[in-house]
């Protein structure tokens, strides 16, 4: 894959921000009695990724991050769990995404993308908790990583639509126009 | 500055990201969250409260980790239990479990007094005797707890 210079500066950019946004989040506790429920400002910067670059651009993005994530601050633990959740949430974003701008429900947008992608970035995790643990001894606890997901992916989303609107359009290498 | 291209304005107003059909989109996943929820907690929920009132709870004895008895609450009794380093009797009556004797050095069983309610324990550490309160349908007895974070 050919990616222009002003591209993967752009990504680079992007992965540091996605980076620090996640070191950051680990800072602050989230004074709920819930684990593993976040606000996930690291997707932020994915879901502006998948709307600026495209699917495979935000797929390294997210990747990038989590594996960076893992060598420092995270554990083998949390990184299997990071990783199901974003491949699964990107997966599905990007199908939703395309749905969209194929015109089949063109009324959409980016909120409801991010919204579904919250949610399925749970899903993800709890797929793997499953795994590891049983899913019946989970299972009372997929309706909180359910709602947990839609708010979240709501106000990410949201953040992201406000973004992407004042953002400079990303720099096209005349070679790279496709 | 260039923007990316907004394709539809409902309303006219520029931070317009967000249409009716979003609104009705967000509305269908939360009610189906709450199909979800249902789903996972009224079996659950219908299950328990009879499973409460028709079982009773169960005092499992463990030494070093291995369940030596599980014994009913509702049935008074008094057992007496060898450990490596002596011994421990322990009684139920009226549905609460108390240590009565222990050779033990620092007696903490014993002082713990009595306990009936799940997941209350007796502890003899010395001995590494465990007296546990559970109950009947307990299927999951380290509880939401062993969940990862």
């Amino acid at each position: 894959m050919r990616v222009s210079t002003a591209k993967m500066a752009e990504l680079s950019v992007f992965t540091a921000v996605a980076f620090i946004f996640s070191y950051i989040e680990s800072l602050i506790p989230l004074p709920i009695p819930f684990p593993g429920i976040k606000l996930g400002l690291a997707n932020l910067v994915v879901v502006i990724v998948l709307y600026r670059q495209g699917v495979a651009a935000a797929f390294g993005v997210s990747m990038t991050r989590n594996v960076l994530n893992a060598l420092t601050f995270g554990s083998v633990f949390g990184f299997v769990y990071s990783l199901a959740g974003s491949v699964l949430s990107l997966i599905v974003m990007a199908g939703m995404r395309r749905q969209i701008e194929t015109k089949k429900h063109p009324r959409l947008t980016r909120v409801s993308v991010s919204a579904v992608g919250g949610i399925f970035h749970n899903m993800g995790q709890f797929v793997v908790a499953a795994c590891l643990v049983g899913t019946d001894a989970i299972a009372h606890y997929l309706p909180f990583l359910y709602f947990a997901g839609l708010v979240a992916g709501i106000l990410i989303g949201i953040m992201a639509s406000l973004c992407l609107q004042r953002l400079p359009a990303p720099v096209m290498h005349p070679s790279s126009k496709s | 500055m260039p923007k990316q291209p907004e394709k539809r304005i409902s309303g006219g107003r520029a931070a317009s990201f967000f249409t009716k059909m979003d609104v009705f989109f967000l509305i269908l996943l939360f009610l189906l969250g709450l199909a979800i929820t249902a789903v996972i907690y009224l079996p659950r929920s219908f299950g328990a409260e009879s499973a409460v009132r028709e079982n009773e709870r169960l005092l499992e004895v463990r030494r070093e980790g291995e369940i030596l008895m599980t014994l009913p609450l509702g049935e008074d009794t008094t057992q007496r239990v060898d450990c490596a380093g002596g011994y421990n009797v322990f009684s139920i009556s009226e549905g609460r479990a108390v240590m009565e004797e222990s050779d033990c050095h620092d007696g903490t069983c014993m002082r713990t007094g009595t306990v009936s309610g799940t997941g209350e324990t007796i502890v003899c550490l010395p001995h590494r005797l465990v007296l546990k309160v559970v109950q009947a349908d307990d299927e999951y007895p380290d509880g939401p707890d062993a969940v990862a974070r």
